[in-house]
């Protein structure tokens, strides 16, 4: 039983090197980790790249193209040679940076990926914070009075949550408060040109905050606000409810009853003591949300039309542009087991137990 | 005394009930649609087009005039039959690797426990893109990709419950009397698997409807004029202002299958560890 | 004068039908140690807690009186219960282990309690009274997380902490239960002498007759809910009256001679919502039992709740 829960509480390998020495040891297995799983993600999208029924050739020379140009652009993308030497040629590209070229946009990955970036971290990082922040709340709330209208209430919503649909639930919030009432931009991420704002970050809302601008950030905040509704609402409902049973489980220990008798006053007993060993799993799990966030905020993305990781995403695979989705994969995949190797140190500090 | 006699005499249980009506209304839904849909889901009638919903038409028509009920009716068998699907392979896949891996341990362990970390690090939405786009945009290939991204996590809770049951007395004792690796993994571990399994089971239907609906949506699974439930939200998208119904319903209906199976999960979850 | 006073006391925890804790009336003098005797489910542990204001929210207590030290404790703030905890009463719980938060270091969740008594100056004299339990080196011990520690360490530490208050009571609930028995006697030990050179008023709670048997003065015996014998220890354990205190004591092995008889077992759920609660266990049931509550009969220095006993008894000396 122990083992189970374990073993879905903590991703890679960390957990079977806790007994390991020092903190160097962890982190080169850290790091090993992360190229082990890197080069998986990169062989397995690279096999299916190459089994793809369009002609990549075909695709990137355009539709006018006469045969000759396509053996032209075979050569330069280098697709004429053994799927061997692509794959090496590939895996350098990478080391250097170069994840190729896209053909729909035609100019490096890289270069688009990096424009796209800031879009996501700001959907991601409110987003996140709300999460975190808000869940870790409404579950001690819940945890520490579990009878009442609110319990209801806080239950219908983890429930409805989780259960609808997150495309679904930004179309309502579309047509409800903003197709019909107008109380909101509809889709698109803030516009830095419309109001003269310089691109310093790429966040609409950090620009706007550096240009000091109020209508500047008033708009870049109304921008912000449907998409991170949907995303709260359908993602909060596994923070709630896992603070939920974690903080009543803790607050049934005999530690907290010993530090009442003691006489340290109500307050502190839950907000220090029992807050402390509850938060165990609900960090984990968050780890786990955000590792998983870049890939999760596609649909929203498309459904808002902001300009992101997401959605450039989906606009390559509705292109074919197999490099550039080999790249969001990659770093997709590479951002998880980043994040979630930093969970493990977080996690170590919050249990002394784990050495 | 009393409560003991009354509960006997009321010899179906809920849970028991609610699982039977469950099992038996999407049995209808995806093997008869016909019987409750009243209309055809492909039959156009251009004329009647964005008709609010009515006795004719429950949940109103579509661009072309089609009966949105109808569809929703005929949908299930690609969103719920995918669901089943997924997850039905995906729990066979993974607890077959899962106890196979906890029982001769050594380095086939070690290779699950890497393979399943590997796979929960991918992103299943833009992998299950990157499969689409080289397999081809379908049903099929968003199957595979969700099949290949869920079996670890049944691979990684089967290995768990088994190495734990295979430190218990009665698997000791077995072992002892000389029964054979196979009837003992058969007959001694595997069927103490099946509760957990069954609440992992519920709940994941649950979540493979959305996963997979979502996927619809974004054009990848099933292609029009399938009714696919995550397709047909799809398709309301641009006409959300002209007809409110057709964004909604589908939803609706997406929204309570997997309430129902999420609440029957939590359900069965309570009755296992009580 | 006594310190404590309680009479009458009943206790209901959240959603249950039948009362934890009924009618329970005793009192204690400073300066003297009470034990209560019981197995688990006898409601010893609600005692303790009632005390401290510790009983799980939506739990509800009624008694006509409970008085410490001049407090009035019926339908008292918890502000006021937490204003108790930190001067007059203090705990000792059964898991030393389980009394301390597993995640912090000892030394902050000790200055937590001194600061929540307004007595963070109090540290110094923390680290005698740590000496004086038997701990050696007061700073390395208060320098670990919990689990760095043994169970008799961590208990000394609790003790230690509940008297740098210097209460007036200190409850003490299983406080060797869970430890090994070489450790259980010199923590009996240590309560033993600290009840005189502090001029303690203990209350010990134990299903361990040894253990009350060491340090009480009076024993408050309880079965399902209600004290059903009370009195001077010497009284109580030496010539029981009550069929369940025989049983008790029938049923500790003793190194030679007889062997022990068991007590009837209890099947569960079997206390009666009317009558004696040990009626169903009783070899001296009569009919009324079943249906009367048994009144308290003076005996000696306190009461036994028990007719049949009584008489049984009294046939016995004479």
């Amino acid at each position: 039983m122990t083992d189970t829960e374990q073993d879905s509480l903590v991703v890679g390998p960390e957990h079977e090197n806790r007994f390991s020495s020092g903190p160097t040891a962890n982190f080169a297995k850290g790091l090993l980790w992360l190229l082990v799983v890197v080069l998986a993600a990169v062989s397995l999208t690279f096999i299916l790249s190459r089994v793809i029924p369009a002609d990549p050739a075909r695709l990137a020379a355009g539709l006018e193209a006469g045969p000759d140009q396509v053996a032209q652009v075979r050569q330069d993308l280098g697709l004429d040679k053994p799927v061997v030497v692509q794959y090496v040629n590939y895996l350098g590209g990478l080391i250097s940076g170069d994840f190729g070229d896209s053909i729909r946009t035609r100019q490096p990955v890289i270069n688009d990926l990096l424009e796209a970036l800031p879009a996501s971290l700001e959907l991601i990082v409110v987003s996140f914070t709300m999460i975190a922040g808000l869940g870790i709340l409404l579950g001690i709330i819940w945890a520490y009075w579990p009878r009442g209208l609110h319990s209801v209430l806080l239950r219908i919503i983890a429930v409805a949550g989780s259960a609808m649909p997150v495309f679904w639930v930004g179309l309502l919030l579309q047509v409800g408060l903003a197709a019909n009432i107008d109380w909101l931009p509809i889709a698109g991420s803030f516009n830095h040109r419309k109001y003269g704002v310089d691109e310093i970050t790429g966040s609409g809302l950090l620009d706007s905050l550096i240009s000091m601008d109020t209508s500047a950030i008033v708009e870049a905040i109304r921008r912000l606000v449907l998409p991170i509704t949907t995303i709260v609402f359908h993602n909060i409902a596994l923070t709630m409810t896992l603070m939920r049973s974690s903080m009543s489980e803790q607050l049934q220990r005999p530690y907290v009853q010993a530090a009442r008798a003691r006489g340290v006053s109500e307050s502190k007993v839950v907000t220090v003591d029992a807050l402390r060993n509850a938060l165990n799993p609900v960090v984990t799990m968050l780890g786990l949300q955000l590792g998983w966030s870049l890939g999760g905020v596609v649909i929203v993305e498309v459904i808002f039309s902001w300009p992101g990781i997401g959605l450039y995403a989906f606009s390559a695979f509705q292109a074919f542009d197999y490099n550039a989705i080999m790249a969001v994969t990659i770093i997709a995949t590479a951002s998880f087991v980043l994040i979630n190797s930093l969970v493990n140190r977080i996690y170590r500090v919050l249990d002394p137990r784990i050495t | 005394m009393a409560e003991s006699e009354k509960t006997a005499r009321r010899s179906v249980d809920p849970l028991t009930l609610w699982v039977l009506v469950t099992v038996l209304f999407l049995g209808v839904l995806i093997l008869i649609p016909g019987v409750l849909a009243p209309h055809d889901p492909y039959s156009l009638e251009v004329s009647n087009r964005f008709a609010p919903p009515s006795g004719e038409h429950l949940f109103g028509t579509d661009q072309t005039g089609r009966d949105i009920f109808s569809r929703v009716i005929h949908g299930a068998k690609y969103s719920i039959g995918s669901a089943l699907l997924i997850v039905g392979s995906a729990s066979v896949i993974g607890t077959i690797y899962g106890a196979l891996a906890a029982w001769y341990g050594g380095l086939a362990d070690r290779l699950l426990v890497r393979v399943v970390d590997v796979f929960l690090a991918f992103p299943y939405l833009i992998f299950a893109m990157a499969v689409a786009a080289s397999l081809g945009r379908g049903l099929n290939s968003t199957l595979v990709a969700l099949v290949l991204l869920w079996w670890p996590s049944y691979a990684r809770m089967v290995r768990g419950q088994v190495k734990s049951i295979l430190n218990e007395y009665h698997v000791m004792a077995a072992q002892t009397l000389g029964a054979k690796k196979s009837q003992i993994l058969r007959w001694h571990v595997i069927p103490h698997t099946y509760n957990q399994l069954l609440v992992r089971f519920t709940l994941d239907i649950g979540n493979a409807l959305v996963a997979l609906t979502g996927l619809s949506f974004l054009g990848l699974g099933a292609q029009p004029p399938t009714p696919e439930w995550g397709r047909l939200v799809a398709q309301s998208k641009q006409f959300v202002l002209n007809a409110w119904w057709y964004a909604v319903f589908p939803g609706v209906v997406i929204f309570v299958v997997v309430l129902n199976f999420v609440l029957l999960g939590d359900a069965l979850r309570k009755r296992s560890t009580s | 004068m006594s310190l404590l006073k309680v009479d009458d006391l009943t206790v209901y925890y959240a959603g249950e039908q039948s009362p934890a804790l009924k009618g329970a009336s005793f009192e204690l003098d400073h300066g003297r140690t009470l034990g209560v005797v019981g197995e688990s489910g006898s409601g010893k542990t609600t005692v303790a807690l009632a005390l401290g204001g510790l009983l799980p929210s939506g739990a509800k207590m009624k008694a006509s009186r409970i008085e410490l030290g001049g407090h009035d404790l019926l339908d008292i703030s918890k502000r006021k219960w937490l204003h108790l905890r930190r001067s007059e009463v203090a705990f000792v719980f059964q898991s030393p282990v389980d009394s301390w938060n597993p995640t912090r270091v000892l030394r902050v969740q000790v200055k937590d309690a001194l600061q929540a008594a307004g007595r963070s100056d109090d540290y110094s004299r923390l680290v005698s009274v740590l000496q004086r339990v038997g701990i050696d080196d007061p700073d390395r011990a208060l320098g670990s997380y919990p689990h760095q520690l043994s169970g008799g360490m961590l208990q000394r530490i609790s003790i230690a902490v509940a008297l740098v208050h210097e209460p007036a009571l200190l409850i003490a609930d299983e406080p060797t239960s869970a430890l090994d028995s070489t450790v259980q006697a010199e923590i009996l030990e240590i309560l033993h002498e600290l009840r005189t050179e502090a001029n303690l008023s203990l209350v010990i709670i134990s299903h361990d007759l040894s253990v009350v048997s060491r340090l009480a003065d009076e024993v408050v015996v309880m079965y399902g809910g209600r004290v059903v014998e009370r009195g001077e220890t010497e009284d109580v354990l030496g010539l029981p009256v009550h069929p369940y205190t025989r049983g008790l004591l029938a049923s500790v092995p003793k190194l030679e001679g007889e062997t022990r008889t068991p007590l009837p077992a209890m099947a569960f759920g079997e206390i009666a919502d009317q009558g004696c609660v040990f009626a169903t266990r009783c070899d001296l049931r009569e009919e009324t039992c079943l249906r009367t509550d048994p009144l308290p009969i003076e005996h000696k220095s306190g009461f036994v709740a028990c007719g049949p006993g009584m008489e049984k008894w009294s046939k016995e000396r004479s």
